[in-house]
């Protein structure tokens, strides 16, 4: 998908998606008594598979559902956790909102865009690591948070957050947050999100 | 279910049905309350938050467009409460923030409720310091629609209709917040035969149409209410011009007909009129040549040539190609039969025989099926017709009555239409000619296990031993053919049967769809592809019907026009279009008012236009045919003359003219009156008398009576042919009335050979391969798309597609065309 009427910046090619996506597509179809609402569970598996929601996988999704592609971009575009370029390993989520913000978000971006040499929205050339600025992740108290992978790690400071990148890029051991568990790799989480068995057992989600 | 509730709006008690929302309420006492999103046709939505009222008992303001009435409930709007005021005040005062001050370049500038609204209840100024939001502009969502993104007030109007009313959902609200904006996607253009009317309700200037973007301003139109006639739906329409020439067309509302929608081609077709290949002058052959020569001399000649043709007994052709007006038709069909006293007229491109005519005499007398009655039917048969293409109103209707009414739908031919993809729809796919022994079936099921009661002559007709031949020939199984007479018995007199003229190229299919509904007591509609057809039909316009559907062999029937006409009609039965053509050379002269045989019959039709000694053509256009004519004689185009079009259901609407004529131009009846001044008869000059007659011709309504039994006929399989031919035009073609319209034809769709899935691998055809398709006419090359919504052994090719003219291919004496089919 592009920017609606913008001239398209060149996306790379996907491949389609593999037969056993497809097959967790139907099942998550299965589940409902309109299919149509399953879309965003396999969105986040389309994700899952390309690290974004790829023209080949809303051209795939809408062929599911007949729906057309109109229909999936729309829902596509509109939620923020649907990606439309291609996330790396470890999404680094800071929160910059006014308790952080308050609590010293600002230097912890400037050290962390120092540290990756990417900024807000962009990812590092080697694929481990995405930043993106978001709009509370719900842990004030905890503040300045930071979340990786949607794992929030509260009370960071600067230090901190530049050696928790650090680890996660060279693929070594994180510390667990406070509350949560340690950071799975996106896959993980994507398909989690869209409702097929989740890495936390207390969490449920399991599949049906 | 519709108990009313008594509501108080601004003070003013009324009471209305529960469940009515607050703003049709105030509508009903008057009171208007400002919107955008609101629109009747389209479900409560509460987007654009402009209709702010206060209800009594509510902390905050509502919106009146989503918020159904209850008992007892007090409204105060901005007339009354300050509440209300400040609210709409606020939301027009947001929705200000970005939109743009363009309205001097604004095309909407006029007739914008925004810019209404901001006059009426906005503030004089702005308190916002900020840049507006920008975008550039403006984005062409499709050949003939242009979006300025900033002037959009996200009333989702246009996404709503295409979701609701239209069914081509490609137009989507993207992204979010500040930044949401209609979009299409990328590679899937926004391309709906239907997207004119987005244009038409968009409360702001955001959708714009190519055809009319910088054109003019509003208020300079002059507007003329007026009737589509390019097909059957009988569209109200209102017509705008400036400096005598058509600026636009925008849907008229008419809640009985077409509500308030239009299809494109009617809406965008009209350059049409000034076209150069427009006929402005009568014209006459001279040594080989078309040369421009007076009335006079045009008339003289004629009537010269027929006189003598007359005095030789040699016979006259008339042909009308569903394209007149009603008061041009009965004036075409008193003049020839009247005045050049033959019977050899037609306005049809097919041929039937005896049962057609007797179907079309019963129609003519009695009610027939209405849009409100498929509205409110449970079961809609459909049969030999593809509304959307040929008769894109009825299809809005139709999928109307599934999605809103839960309505049932079935269709019985060989290709699927696009209804068959909507909830409630069943497609039943036969070979094409088989469609009579399905029905058959679906009629002796009804009559002998169901025990519907029929006459015994129907009985008799449903043993008839070429049914079950017919019905094996179809490919079609048992299921949904029982399937189709359970719903028919369960619907019985709710049900609607729709038959289009294609219907008859199954011989009997006709009768037995007339019969079936005769015995339910369901209403029949006939649905023509051209709006001229019924008006014509019911002027006698036909080798074997009088006007009113009066059959020619009924001396009383006769006697009943002669006393009117005061002259003696031929009491013998005419040919038919394609007889007259076959034996042209034999002609004493052919008369072509409207009709186009060289470009509806392709070959055989133009070289019977050669053959014929002497044509006079009577068009808008100098078409493939009428430039073959010895004399070709201008005549008024659509908006050029007043007149009364009559629309499938056999509702006629009356229409004015909207510009001055092309050139010399006159209209068919007063053309027709002058010839029958110079040949020395007595002819109606005035349309009052011609209304007159055609009134006393009137007959009172009848009960639908049932045919005699249909006699099918098997077609016959070709060993070097073995697919069958099924072809029809699409809306959008490379037809006459189409030509020069410019951005509309970016939308025709690509001309394709379609097959079916198992057919193509068969053959070793894969999608886009070059298929060669051949008849015993001719052949023809276009790239292969494969769907499953066509009965096997059939191959699919619309008639008249730039590029790919299945025309050329139909044998003008069967009526399925068998065709070989392969890898080119």
């Amino acid at each position: 998908m592009s920017a609606p009427g913008g001239p398209s910046p060149r996306r790379p090619a996907f491949a389609p998606l593999a037969e056993e996506t497809r097959a967790a597509m139907r099942r998550l179809m299965a589940r409902y008594p309109n299919p149509r609402s399953a879309l965003m569970s396999m969105l986040y598996l389309v994700q899952a598979e390309h690290g974004c929601v790829s023209e080949a996988g809303i051209e795939e999704v809408a062929g599911m559902l007949d729906l057309t592609k109109a229909e999936v971009a729309s829902v596509a575009t509109f939620y923020t956790m649907l990606k439309r370029e291609p996330l790396g390993r470890y999404l680094v989520s800071v929160c910059t909102q006014p308790p952080c913000a308050l609590a010293g978000a600002g230097s912890l971006r400037r050290a962390l865009e120092e540290e990756l040499g990417v900024g807000f929205g962009q990812t590092t050339p080697d694929g481990a690591i995405t930043l993106e600025e978001v709009e509370c992740v719900c842990v004030c108290d905890g503040a300045p948070a930071v979340q990786v992978n949607y794992e929030s790690y509260e009370h960071l400071t600067p230090e901190a957050a530049v050696e928790l990148v650090r680890k996660l890029r060279s693929g070594g051991a994180v510390p667990p947050p406070v509350h949560g568990s340690v950071p799975v790799p996106r896959e993980a989480i994507h398909r989690e999100l869209a409702g097929l068995g989740g890495h936390d057992p207390d969490r449920g989600g399991g599949e049906s | 279910m519709s108990a009313e509730v008594t509501v108080t709006i601004d003070g003013r008690e009324i009471a209305v049905p529960a469940g009515t929302l607050v703003i049709r309420a105030a509508e009903m006492l008057d009171i208007y309350i400002p919107r955008f999103c609101d629109h009747p046709a389209l479900a409560p939505h509460g987007a654009c938050r402009q209709c702010m009222v206060e209800v009594e008992g509510q902390r905050k303001p509502l919106t009146a467009c989503t918020t159904p009435v209850t008992q007892g409930m007090a409204v105060r709007t901005q007339h009354t409460s300050e509440m209300a005021r400040e609210a709409q005040r606020g939301v027009l005062e947001m929705l200000l923030i970005n939109h743009p001050l363009d309205c001097p370049v604004c095309d909407k500038g006029g007739e914008c409720p925004l810019q209404d609204q901001t006059l009426a209840f906005g503030p004089g100024a702005s308190r916002f310091a900020g840049e507006k939001r920008r975008y550039p502009k403006p984005v062409r969502i499709s050949p003939l629609i242009l979006l300025d993104r900033e002037r959009c007030v996200l009333c989702a109007r246009c996404t709503r209709f295409s979701s609701e009313i239209s069914g081509d959902r490609f137009i989507a609200l993207f992204e979010r917040g500040a930044l949401q904006q209609v979009a299409a996607y990328e590679d899937e253009p926004y391309e709906s035969p239907f997207s004119g009317n987005i244009v038409q309700i968009c409360p702001v200037g955001a959708l714009t149409a190519e055809p009319f973007r910088f054109r003019a301003r509003p208020f300079d139109l002059t507007s003329t209410p007026s009737v589509c006639t390019l097909c059957a739906s009988g569209c109200r329409t209102i017509v705008q011009t400036r400096r005598g020439e058509v600026a636009r067309i925008l849907a008229s509302e008419d809640p009985e007909v077409n509500e308030e929608w239009i299809c494109d081609k009617g809406r965008f077709s009209f350059p049409r009129a000034q076209r150069p290949d427009r006929a402005t002058e009568p014209l006459v052959r001279k040594d080989g040549e078309l040369v421009a020569v007076s009335w006079a001399e045009a008339a003289a000649l004629v009537a010269e040539r027929v006189g003598s043709a007359r005095e030789r007994g040699a016979p006259i052709g008339v042909l009308s190609g569903g394209r007149l007006a009603d008061e041009d038709a009965y004036a075409l069909s008193r003049f020839a039969r009247g005045v050049l006293g033959t019977a050899d007229v037609d306005s049809r491109s097919w041929t039937a025989d005896g049962e057609e005519d007797a179907v079309f005499a019963s129609m003519l007398g009695s009610p027939g099926a209405t849009y409100s009655d498929i509205e409110v039917s449970p079961l809609v048969l459909l049969l030999g017709c593809d509304p959307r293409e040929e008769s894109p109103i009825l299809h809005l209707r139709l999928r109307k009555a599934l999605n809103r009414r839960g309505s049932a739908l079935f269709e019985v031919g060989p290709r699927a239409t696009a209804l068959a993809r909507e909830p409630g729809a069943r497609s039943i796919l036969c070979s094409p000619g088989t469609e009579a022994g399905v029905l058959l079936s679906v009629a002796w099921l009804l009559v002998n296990p169901f025990g519907l009661p029929v006459d015994d002559a129907t009985k008799e007709g449903l043993s008839s031993p070429g049914r079950a031949a017919l019905r094996d020939a179809s490919g079609v199984a048992d299921e949904p053919v029982l399937a189709l007479a359970e719903a028919l018995r369960a619907a019985g007199g709710r049900a609607v049967i729709l038959a289009g003229e294609r219907l008859s190229r199954s011989p009997g299919a006709l009768a037995v769809a007339w019969n079936l509904a005769c015995a339910l007591g369901a209403r029949f509609g006939h649905v023509p592809r051209r709006g001229g057809f019924r008006g014509e039909l019911w002027a006698g316009l036909h080798p074997r019907l009088l006007p009113g559907g009066r059959r020619v062999e009924d001396p009383a029937a006769r006697a009943e026009v002669e006393r009117v006409w005061g002259a003696s009609l031929p009491p013998v039965a005419g040919r038919c279009a394609r007889a007259i053509l076959s034996e042209a050379g034999s002609l004493g002269a052919l008369f072509l008012v409207g009709a186009d045989p060289a470009s509806d019959f392709a070959g055989f039709g133009a070289s019977a236009v050669e053959a014929a000694p002497f044509v006079v053509a009577q068009d808008l256009f100098l078409t493939e045919s009428s430039r073959r004519a010895d004399v070709v004689l201008p005549a008024r185009g659509p908006a050029e003359r007043a007149g009364t079009s009559t629309d499938w259901e056999g509702r006629a609407a009356e229409f004015e003219a909207a510009v001055a004529p092309a050139g010399l131009s006159l209209a068919d009846r007063d053309i027709l009156a002058m010839l029958s001044g110079a040949l020395g008869e007595a002819f109606p000059t005035r349309t009052r008398d011609l209304r007159a007659e055609m009134r006393v011709l009137e007959r009172s309504p009848q009960a639908p009576a049932a045919v005699g039994a249909p006699t099918p006929a098997l077609p016959e399989p070709d060993g070097l042919r073995p697919f069958s031919l099924v072809t029809y035009p699409l809306l959008l073609d490379a037809g006459t009335m189409l030509a020069g319209s410019g951005a509309l034809l970016e939308i025709a769709r690509r001309a394709c050979v379609e097959m079916h899935p198992g057919d193509a691998a068969a053959l070793g055809v894969s999608p886009g391969d070059p298929v060669r398709v051949a008849s015993a006419m001719g052949e023809i090359v276009g790239p292969a798309r494969l769907s499953a919504g066509l009965a096997r052994g059939s191959v699919f090719v619309p008639a008249n597609q730039e590029g790919l003219r299945a025309l050329a291919l139909v044998d003008p004496f069967a009526p399925v065309t068998a065709v070989r089919v392969e890898r080119a």
